[in-house]
Order: C-alpha cells, then structure tokens, then sequence
C-alpha cells in the first residue's frame, strides 16, 4: 500500500491520488478536494536506494572500462610489437605464413573487437578524439615502458641508487619502440573494422533499454489503475 | 497545558472534545512508539496548535503527519551502522597509508646505511678471524669482505658487547658522511604511489574543502613516525639485534628515513589537490552522460555545476 499523505489544510489523506507535474516548477504535485497543493517527492529511503543503485552501475561501469582499457592496452601493445618484429624480419610474408591461421588473431579478431569497443564503450567521445586518444594511450604507454622506465633505471644505476642495470639500455630498445609504434598505428587502422559492428551495437542498446522502460512505465501504470 | 507539560497518560490520550475528525488515514504510516500500523486511524485536529494528528490506538502516542512518516526504527539503526563503517574505513585506510610510508622510507633508511654497516660488518669479521675458533665463526662462511653485503651478518655479541656505535659512527666520519643520501632520490620512484594515496584521500574526504586538504598528509606522516618508532625503541628490553644492519640502523637510518617521510608530504599533496580534478576527468572520459549524475556529488563538493549530459570530449 502507499504511504500516507495527508492534506495539510483538511486531513485527507492523499495517498491514493496520483501527482501531476505543475508547469511553472516542474513539480510533482497533488490538488486535494480542498485546493490546497502538495508537492510528492520521492521518500528519502526510497531515493537513498535509487542514488546506490545508480552509484554501483556507474562504479561497474568504471570497473569494466578500466579493465577494458587494460586487458586491450596490452594485447594491443602485444599485437604492434609482433607487426613491428614481423617487419623487421627479412622476409615478412614468409613468416606471415608460417604462422597460419593463428595470426588472425592479432591482426583481424582483435582490431574488429577494438574497434567494437571503441565506439560501443566510449561513444560519448566525439569520433576523432576516440581515435586520437586510443593511439595517444598506445604511444605513451610503450614509450613509457621502451624508454621512460629504461632511462630511468640506467640514471638510477649511475647514480648508485639501484644496485642492478637494466638488461637492455635506451639505445638497444629504440629501434625496437619505433617499430612498435608502427606496429601500433597500422593495428589502429584496422580497428576501423568493428565501427560498424559498435554503431549497430549502441542501436541495439539504446532500443533495448527504451523497451525496457516501455514496459517498467506500462506496469507502473497498470499498478496505479489497478489500486 | 503548555509545552513542558509531562505527556499524558495512556487513559488521557482517547480523542477529547478540542481535537476534531478530519479524514481517515488510507495510507501506511507506523506508530514511532510501537510500530503498529495507522492505517484507518481518524486524522484529527488537535486543539493546541491547530496541527493534524494521528494517535495510535495501541499505545497512544501522538504522531504529526506534517512530515514523512517514519518507516521504523531500522532507518536510523542502519544509519549508525552505516556511519560506524565509514569511520572504520577511514580510520583502516589512515592506518595502511601510514604503514605503506613506513614500509617505503624503511628501504631508503636501510639503504643509506648499508656502507656504515658494511664498515662495522668488516671490523667484526676482522675481530672474528683473529679470536674465533673455525666452528664458532662458521656462521660467516657466506660473508667476504669487500665483496658481499654485510648489512645482514649475524652480530657476534661478545664483539658488540665491547662496542659503542656513537664511537665507531664518530670514528667513521659521524652520520652525515656516512649516510648514503642519493638514497633519497628513491622517493621520487615512489611518488607515483605517493600521488596515489593523495587521490585516494581526496576522495575519501569529500567534507574538507580543496585548500584545507593539504594538511592531511600531515596526520599520516604523523602516525607514519609513530609506527616508526616501534622499530627505533627496544620495546622488549635493551638487548642486541640479530644483525649488523638492525644495529646501526637507528643513528643513520632512522633520520634518513624521517627526511624521506617529509620528502613524502610533496607528492601526497600534489594527489590530495589534483584528486578530485583526476576523478572528474576519469568519470567524464570513462562513463556515457547518463551513468554519470550518481557521481555528480564530485562536481558539487568543489561548487562546480554538476557534468554536462552532451558530448564531452
């Protein structure tokens, strides 16, 4: 049953009459017999639960981008070191087809699932930056790890900081990172692949969750009507 | 009958003459006294202030119907059940910030005084060759001079006994040439963590205004140096360490490690007042406009106007 609302001015209990929303506020109010308006807001318990509900989505939601971000990042990172190490073989295409149908993971099965997730996940960023930001993570990553992390560890040694230097320096490891980036870039392009599947993708969900509204608001009402 | 008048008895609390029927209550609302249910209880007008009045016709408590009724007693139990467990959060999150600084400037402290103990470590395994016999000094078979850590040679206490490590620190060159102060550049190894618990405070603090926040760092390193100096005091009684390095931690170790936990405060303070600024920009880029307004108390704790719901980037 609902819970009680009584008029201010005669008594009467209101609690079974539906508010309406009043132009000038946007306020849900009630008119009782008498004329006097009420206003009916959510019960403080009530929106207390409604906020955690919405705060636990939100915080899943950061979680599984984070991790996303995360478990993409390095695959993505793995991926462009292996095209980088491909090219830089003599005979790439040989090699490319050593491998067989394994190498459609790194170069198809991923991108498409990159490019599904860029533009399902963060389709709230305008289209350039989506890209933009995707490849500007990669490059900073792996410059970070390549050369920031290595320098780092070399002037650490120098200074007799640390007591152990790192096993490749700054200098072996550039050619390395420069393929890499390219690596990255070309794996980048490609991702262009799963646009469409994530276009499609924030359709369906954008007509699923109106649906599901639909039918939350059409059981409310059959409810109301019901009491 | 005034305000300070006791409340009436049970016998008095039936409707009297002043109050008057209104209406008939068709909701739910509990009695606060004995949490029996109103419903189809009569409104009154009382005769005192004019106000409308439900009385429950268990106990008699009077209940005002001008404001929301209350649920039960289990709203506010769980309130304070709720506010205890954020207290406790609090006071463990303060507690494992202060140890993880106290694990962390440790290093740098043991570290700096690793050539002092390499120093004594080597007069002890002099004095050992010379007046040990094979079996006694056999524990050492591990150590050579020159070449291997003496930070954790076991100490022989006949030898540390004779020793005073005021004496040999002053014949060594006192505690600021024997310290190893480049050890200190490790806090800047550090820092990324040290952000880390910044933001995590900003967060956790959301009542402390922005320009206010910097004096928590202070409260951690505080307790940090507390916890600290459970290793510098001989809680169980004078007594000899096991190892070399334990023993001449405290004159070299102990204040590098205080200079490392003031070091510290910087970068603390840099994550304390960019915190909620990163949070900001984590929830904008991570989470689409509608999954954000649960989160738009990180806008208004700063009195910034809450997160658009258009395209933000």
């Amino acid at each position: 049953m609902a819970i009680a609302h009584v008029c201010q001015r005669c008594g009467l209990d209101l609690a079974r009459r539906h508010p309406i929303r009043e132009p000038h506020y946007n306020l849900s109010v009630i008119i009782c017999t008498c004329g006097q308006a009420s206003t009916r807001t959510v019960h403080p318990i009530w929106r207390g639960w409604q906020w955690a509900t919405r705060l636990n989505a939100a915080i899943l939601a950061i979680a599984f981008q984070v991790v996303a971000i995360v478990v993409f990042t390095t695959l993505h990172l793995l991926s462009g070191a292996w095209i980088g190490y491909m090219f830089w073989r003599d005979q790439p295409v040989e090699y490319l087809q050593s491998t067989g149908w394994w190498s459609i993971w790194p170069l198809v099965i991923l991108p498409l699932a990159i490019g599904t997730w860029l533009r399902a996940a963060l389709g709230h960023w305008r289209y350039a930056t989506q890209w933009i930001g995707w490849l500007g993570l990669l490059f900073a990553t792996v410059t970070f790890i390549m050369i920031v992390l290595p320098a780092f560890m070399e002037l650490s040694y120098r200074f007799g900081v640390t007591s152990s230097m790192p096993q490749e320096t700054v200098q072996e490891l550039f050619p390395l990172w420069t393929r890499t980036l390219i690596g990255l870039a070309i794996l980048t392009g490609v991702s262009l692949i799963g646009w469409p599947l994530g276009t499609a993708f924030v359709h369906y969900n954008n007509r699923r969750r109106h649906l599901r509204w639909q039918r939350r608001r059409r059981r409310r009402r059959a409810r109301r009507l019901s009491t | 009958m005034s305000i300070d008048q006791p409340a009436r008895t049970l016998a008095e609390n039936a409707i009297t003459p002043r109050d008057t029927r209104v209406s008939t209550l068709q909701g739910d609302r509990l009695c606060i006294a004995c949490h029996y249910n109103l419903s189809g209880q009569p409104v009154l007008r009382e005769g005192h202030y004019k106000m409308l009045i439900v009385r429950c016709p268990e106990c008699g408590t009077v209940a005002s119907v001008q404001e929301y009724p209350l649920l039960g007693r289990w709203a506010s139990r769980w309130a304070i059940v709720l506010a205890g467990l954020w207290v406790l959060l609090l006071l463990s999150a303060w507690f494992i910030s202060a140890l993880i600084i106290t694990g962390m400037t440790h290093h740098i402290g043991t570290r700096s005084t690793e050539s002092f103990a390499q120093h004594v470590g080597e007069l002890q395994l002099a004095w050992g060759f010379e007046n040990l016999p094979e079996d006694q000094r056999a524990i050492w078979r591990h150590y050579e001079v020159g070449h291997t850590n003496l930070y954790y040679l076991p100490v022989d206490q006949t030898w540390w006994r004779q020793q005073d490590v005021r004496a040999l620190l002053a014949d060594a060159g006192g505690w600021i040439a024997m310290a190893d102060w480049r050890q200190l550049w490790q806090i800047v190894a550090y820092s990324p963590l040290l952000v880390g618990i910044g933001v995590v405070w900003s967060l956790l603090l959301p009542h402390i205004r922005r320009r206010w926040l910097p004096i928590w760092p202070l409260a951690i390193i505080g307790l940090a140096a507390a916890l600290a100096q459970f290793e510098f005091a001989d809680l169980f009684g004078p007594g000899i360490r096991w190892t070399i390095g334990s023993n001449v931690f405290v004159p070299i170790g102990s204040r590098l490690q205080m200079i490392a936990m003031l070091s510290a405060i910087v970068p603390m303070i840099v994550g304390l007042v960019c915190g909620r600024t990163l949070a900001r920009l984590l929830v904008r880029a991570l989470l689409p406009p509608r999954l954000r307004s649960a989160l738009s108390g990180l806008w208004t704790i700063d009195r910034l106007s809450p997160p658009p719901g258009a395209k933000s980037w």
